[in-house]
């Protein structure tokens, strides 16, 4: 008897399935490119506010309707764009200006307490706390590192940018006031990267940039909002 | 010498083979399932966001919330009206369902890791990140009013969604 062969099945019109789920799942999905800025915000505690920081360290920054944008103690209306050097100018205050923000040298000795703190407290952490006591430490021992590297640079600034809005103010105003405060930050910290590291902020590894961000910190705070 | 020869004789070119075409599809077609995600909320408002240079990625998106702000779209205009308004999951709700909603999030988050590690899905739940899409023209005293309520419900890491500018 004849063997008889298994028809094949025909897979002719495999791809054209395929092809027609490819180009379902392209209309129905988007891709994963979602960009934003992170915000902490301030927790609610009961109790009396925070002290009072001392006038010359705060830098005022003001929103208001039609993308109006106020800057500094005397509220002075600026451009959008000069905010970062702006920004620059009060933090790193070379000048010394009485009314602008203090700068108070670092010393070894200091981070080095710090240090040794974080380790004992590491040791007497109980098992939930293990993890973020070792944040802790890393984070001071990276700070002594960039005292290192970046020596006199390192300065201590006492500066808080008190961000204000109007209830009127655009959303879109806010948040490019955001960026342009970030903005100011980057420069600073782009500027002693190649100042000192001779690299620009592209070229820098994970470590220096987490340094440099010690250097520079971001220090904005946002008041409630004002009629 | 028959080598040599050539266009004499008629060579029959040939044919490509699509035996693997199929293969090939469905190779790109997991590649898209997995590198997108699917619109899975319909938009009530409409939201354009504004640009910003200094932004950063979202890491994990499974423990992410959203929240919309914007003015209703046409065909919802006659219930909403054409102020601003907020958007929860996939309809528009008012200030004080915030609460509720971060609640449930939350407590989906820890329900999705309930049967790998409940520890884990408690410490996700808790790092759940707040992503508000705005739209630019929205008035800021809207916005701080649904920032204190994210206060007041104790979900303090937020992210406000922007389109990425060079």
């Amino acid at each position: 008897m004849p063997k008889r062969q298994a028809p094949e099945v025909n897979a002719g019109s495999m791809a054209d399935i395929a092809f027609l789920l490819l180009i379902f799942f392209l209309v129905t999905s988007e891709m994963s490119k979602e960009s934003g800025m992170f915000q902490l915000l301030p927790e609610k505690v009961e109790g009396p506010p925070p002290e009072p920081v001392n006038k010359r360290n705060v830098i005022e920054v003001f929103a208001r309707s039609k993308g109006e944008i106020r800057f500094g103690s005397d509220l002075k209306e600026v451009k959008m764009s000069d905010i970062p050097n702006l920004l620059k100018e009060r933090v790193l205050n070379l000048s010394n200006r009485k009314d602008w923000p203090e700068n108070r040298l670092i010393t070894t000795e200091e981070l080095q307490i710090i240090v040794e703190k974080n380790r004992k407290n590491l040791e007497d952490a109980p098992e939930e706390k293990i993890r973020s006591e070792q944040r802790k430490l890393k984070k001071s021992q990276l700070r002594l590192k960039a005292l290192e590297i970046f020596g006199d640079e390192f300065k201590k600034s006492s500066h808080v940018v008190n961000m204000q809005a109007t209830q009127d103010a655009e959303y879109e105003t806010y948040i490019q006031l955001k960026d342009e405060l970030k903005k100011g930050y980057q420069l600073l910290r782009n500027d002693l990267a190649i100042k000192v590291l001779k690299r620009d902020w592209d070229d820098l590894t994970l470590q220096e940039k987490e340094m440099l961000k010690m250097v520079y910190k971001e220090n904005i705070s946002e008041a409630p909002v004002v009629q | 010498m028959s080598k040599f020869d050539g266009g004499k004789k008629k060579r029959l070119e040939p044919g490509i083979s699509t035996a693997s075409l199929p293969d090939i599809v469905f190779m790109l077609l997991f590649f898209f399932m997995v590198a997108t995600k699917s619109k899975d909320n319909e938009a009530s408002v409409i939201v354009k966001l504004p640009n910003a240079s200094e932004t950063g990625k979202l890491e994990d998106k499974t423990q992410t919330a959203y929240i919309q702000l914007g003015i209703p779209v046409k065909s919802l205009q006659k219930v909403y009206g054409d102020k601003t308004s907020l958007q929860l999951n996939d309809a528009i709700k008012s200030k004080k369902d915030i609460r509720m909603f971060l609640d449930e999030k939350r407590a989906s988050i820890k329900a999705s890791y309930s049967s790998v590690d409940p520890q884990i899905g408690v410490s996700k739940a808790k790092k759940m990140v707040v992503c508000l899409k705005v739209d630019k023209k929205t008035k800021l005293g809207i916005v701080n009013e649904v920032k204190e309520e994210l206060r007041d419900a104790s979900a303090l890491k937020i992210n406000y969604i922007v389109n990425e500018s060079k």
